[in-house]
């Protein structure tokens, strides 16, 4: 076990002892998702390729490893992680991007992270060091943990490292557009899914939807011909290429939320959203013109004073408030419906019972630490 | 158990299920019981306590919370093809059969999503779906009999899994009942769950969780067109690194498997598929999609496999060509049978770049254990199907097999693998998860179990030991298979 490794176990005892929460933080890029108390557990001194074998595709890193590092291993062999999770550049830690499951437009098209997770290394709250899943693709044995850890934002223990499967880059990759009402590009986005066409992401931001294409070179001039038929079906229009270099900074942009779009906050008082809601679903609940949706209208970022929590849920999806009003007013995050609720809560004092890891995080979204809005989580 | 015991609580569980659900759909006589005391595999039997199949929720209801308050455990079935005894009956506990959850609630066609009844049968979902020019992925060889809530349970996969994922990657929700009657829905049709996960979770859980009711599928467009290679190799070695070539020059294959000498044999021997017989190894190397794409793969991957060494290859020409090269596949289980009167198939996975190493492995046991082993792999994952050739007439033989078969799981974890790819723990394998897991491991996996299922009572004897099944595990471990007490019952 690594120094490093061992030093964590040591605190993670202290704070059992003393009931001390601890915070568990990579970059600190998600600072503002969720509420902090507790005293911070750097993860960054943990950091390296553990093993990459590029034929197995398969890569173990550390959790404390900037995201940008594993890229730049994966890229030298042609290899990727095509879910394109936020703040790359500015830091985010392997450890961190898992925990918190956030991912780009390619999500709809090629998984989520947990389905890229084959196994991790957690240390729990009893400070025991716990290899869950393995490195190998297919592994039925045992109930699947390290997939959980996915998007669970350090509730549940320190992830240490983590093994994922990676794919190969795709051979060719061309980005079209297409001015359209948001409406048109749903039903249009909505072919994506239930035909074979090579597409890894879409996005619609105020009247125009960016398309990409990737795969194999026949399977992206394919997809072209698709697109331009239905374009011509749909808004009786056709899509134009994006230079490359412009595509790049576009989807480049969109991954780490650096678009105007995301810091364009109306007034003091609007909160932007992250709903998310199931493809079916037909038009936009709020702000049919404006706006920036991604994974074909599933995913939509939207500026509002209003709670949309309640309005997404009824949907059947989930809203989150992503970013609060500089007001400091504070919103609930997503919740389940009850039954689910308890079974989480369970779940969480099964691992945690002292409520040692990342306390609150789950409960508020908040701002500057004015965390206010009680535990739902737990009993 | 004792049998006195036992009548009295299946009368209190008659009188309480009799307002709830029509007699006809419970089974208490040992004779009619008989075709549920097995899945398949059939090496462990048991009569349960009664066998009930409710019709819908209500009756579902009725039967857990009937168990929960009279104590009685309660094991999960889906179609019964489970290959490592999850299914199997538990003395005393009601086998819970879903067989009657058959229906398909609703195929989606724009937004490639199928919402059907957990005892569905995988196959009946994209039989459903081809209208829509669409289907259900995961494919695992018994799809046309295995239900999609064993799928669910036991994270099934299938010769298309490399390229397409497992059950987890192309479930989205599932509509679960606790062992207390409360219905839980995990995952969703908005991407993303709301706070933890569970979905993945309970993905693969072995019906130790929860009963599946309803599952929400992802379909996705039916392949135009395939095509195959079928590549003969003068050495294990050398098929080995071929697979390894086609990963590295970033081609993902639809399917990718390897056949070793002995299995092409019999298989040649059982339907005349034309395989090379000369050849150490075959490769199956398959490429879906549309034909350009098609085309420009399998001149790709038929370059890589020449330069690894490949001494013959054949493309396929047409559909009953492509169908005729996977016959051979296909059949090397009955082949096996063929061979000797029983064969055990094992089922572990093993980083790729191990395959050579393994399989040499395997050549030194069977010569320590004197019996033969047949090797068929899904190369392209390294999920392997080591089928050991024994007489169940002879209990030497039936010793040695499982020693065999054992040791076979041992190495797959000396070499940073894993004892099960896809048949799962059930209780075939229970005993072989105290060597890959620690006591800690193994505990965060009874929290889980005790956050769904408090009481314990779902499937309680199965996956996951507990310590003190390990520690007696590991004392026979230690004595070599020279059981301590030979003549006292085992559970
Ligand atoms: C209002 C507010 C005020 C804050 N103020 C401060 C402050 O004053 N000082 C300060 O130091 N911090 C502060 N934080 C810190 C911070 O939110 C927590 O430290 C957080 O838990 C760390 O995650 P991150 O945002 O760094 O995210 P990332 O590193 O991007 O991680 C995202 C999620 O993954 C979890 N995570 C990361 N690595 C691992 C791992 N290896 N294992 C398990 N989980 C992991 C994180 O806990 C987080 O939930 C504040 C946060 C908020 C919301
Ligand atoms: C010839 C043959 C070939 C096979 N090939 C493959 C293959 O290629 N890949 C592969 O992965 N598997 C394969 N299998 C194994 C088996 O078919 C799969 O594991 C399948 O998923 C089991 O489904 P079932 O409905 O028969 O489940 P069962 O055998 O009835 O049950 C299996 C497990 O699931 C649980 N379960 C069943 N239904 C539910 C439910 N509704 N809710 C909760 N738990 C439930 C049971 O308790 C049990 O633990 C094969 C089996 C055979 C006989």
């Amino acid at each position: 076990m690594s120094d490093t490794v061992s030093a964590w176990q040591m605190r993670i005892h202290e704070a059992q002892a003393s009931g001390t929460p601890l915070r568990i933080r990579g970059a600190g890029t998600k600072d503002f998702y969720g509420t902090c108390v507790g005293d911070v557990l750097d993860t960054r001194a943990h950091t390296g390729i553990v093993s990459y074998e590029p034929t197995e595709l398969v890569v173990t890193v550390r959790a404390g490893t900037p995201w940008a590092e594993l890229v730049r291993a994966l890229d030298e062999r042609q290899q990727c992680l095509p879910f394109e999770p936020p703040f790359v550049a500015q830091g985010a830690t392997v450890g961190g991007v898992v925990n918190a499951g956030l991912t780009g437009a390619a999500r709809l098209y090629v998984g989520g992270i947990r389905d890229y997770v084959l196994g991790a290394h957690l240390l729990n709250a009893q400070g025991e060091l716990l290899k869950l899943g393995g490195q190998v693709m297919k592994n039925v044995a045992g109930y699947d943990l390290s997939r959980l850890l996915v998007g669970s934002r350090g509730t549940l223990g320190l992830m240490t490292q983590v093994s994922l499967k990676v794919l190969p880059q795709p051979k060719a990759v061309l980005t079209l557009r297409l001015s359209c009402d948001f409406r048109s590009a749903q039903v249009l986005c909505r072919r994506f899914l239930v035909k074979p066409i090579a597409v890894t992401g879409s996005a619609w931001l105020n009247g125009v939807l960016t398309v990409r294409l990737a795969g194999m070179a026949a399977a992206v001039s394919a997809g072209v011909v698709m697109l331009d038929g239905w374009a011509y079906e749909c808004v009786g229009g056709s899509f134009a290429r994006v230079d490359e270099a412009e595509a790049v900074a576009f989807w480049g942009a969109l991954q780490e939320q650096s678009l105007p779009y995301f810091s364009a906050r109306p007034s003091d008082e609007h909160a932007l959203w992250r709903a998310v809601l199931p493809t079916a679903v037909d038009g936009l609940t709020v702000h049919a013109d404006t706006g920036l949706a991604m994974w074909g209208g599933a995913l939509r970022w939207l500026w509002a004073v209003e709670d949309l929590s309640m309005p997404f849920k009824a949907a059947g999806g989930h809203a989150t408030c992503y970013r609060t009003p500089l007001s400091g007013r504070v919103y609930p995050t997503a919740l389940a419906a009850s039954n689910e609720q308890r079974v989480q809560a369970a779940l969480k004092m099964q691992f945690d019972p002292k409520h040692i890891f990342n306390r609150h995080r789950f409960d508020t979204v908040t701002h500057a630490g004015h965390a206010t809005v009680e535990m739902h989580h737990v009993p | 158990m004792n049998t006195d015991v036992t009548s009295s609580a299946l009368s209190s569980l008659l009188r309480a299920l009799a307002p709830h659900m029509p007699s006809a759909n419970i089974i208490s006589q040992n004779d009619r019981m008989r075709p549920f005391e097995a899945d398949a595999l059939t090496m462990f039997k048991q009569l349960p306590l009664c066998v009930v199949l409710p019709e819908n929720e209500t009756q579902l209801k009725a039967l857990l919370c009937a168990c929960s308050a009279l104590n009685i455990g309660v094991v999960t079935r889906g179609a019964g093809t489970g290959l490592s005894g999850g299914a199997t009956p538990s003395a005393g506990a009601v086998l819970l059969v879903m067989s009657k959850f058959n229906c398909i609630i609703e195929v989606d066609g724009d937004n490639g999503v199928a919402c059907v009844q957990a005892g569905v049968r995988n196959a009946a979902i994209s039989e459903a779906a081809a209208v829509h020019g669409l289907y259900y992925a995961p494919d695992p060889s018994s799809q046309i009999a295995c239900s999609i809530g064993g799928n669910v349970a036991e994270n099934s996969g299938g010769v298309h899994c490399l390229k397409y994922g497992l059950t987890v990657h192309n479930v989205l929700k599932v509509r679960v009942m606790l062992m207390s009657g409360e219905v839980i829905e995990l995952g969703g049709l908005a991407p993303d769950a709301v706070g933890l996960d569970l979905l993945p979770v309970f993905i693969g859980s072995e019906g130790m969780l929860g009963v599946v009711t309803t599952v929400w599928v992802k379909l996705v467009p039916k392949p135009r067109h395939a095509e195959v290679i079928l590549a003969s190799f003068p050495t294990v070695q050398s098929a080995a690194d071929a697979v390894a070539n086609v990963i590295a020059a970033g081609l993902i294959p639809a399917g990718l498997e390897m056949m070793d000498a002995a299995s092409t044999a019999a298989v040649e021997a059982y339907l005349h598929a034309g395989y090379d017989l000369e050849a150490a190894a075959l490769l199956l190397c398959e490429s879906d999609g549309e034909p350009d794409v098609v085309a420009q793969e399998i001149a790709a991957m038929s370059q890589i496999l020449r330069e690894a060494g490949a001494t013959r290859l054949q493309v396929s020409q047409n559909e009953a060509e492509r169908l005729k090269f996977w016959a051979g596949r296909k059949s090397a289980f009955p082949a096996a049978a063929r061979l000797a009167p029983d064969y055990y198939c094992m089922d572990g996975t093993i980083p790729r770049k191990s395959l050579g190493r393994i399989l040499t492995a395997i050549a030194a046991m069977e010569q320590e254990f004197g019996l033969q082993c047949l090797n068929v792999f899904h190369a392209g994952d390294g999920n392997m199907h080591p089928m050991i050739l024994f007489n169940g007439a002879d209990p030497d033989e039936v010793e040695r097999a499982e020693h065999f078969g054992a040791k076979i799981l041992e190495a797959s974890i000396a070499l940073g693998g894993t004892i099960t790819g896809e048949h799962g723990v059930g209780l075939e394998k229970i005993g072989h998860m105290c060597m890959q897991f620690t006591d800690e491991e193994r505990g965060a996996m009874w929290a889980v179990k005790a956050a769904f299922d408090p009481p314990g009572l779902l499937n309680a004897d199965k996956a996951i030991p507990t310590l003190h099944r390990c520690a007696e595990f590991g004392r026979m471990h230690v004595h070599h298979g020279e059981m301590p007490f030979p003549d006292l019952p085992r559970f």
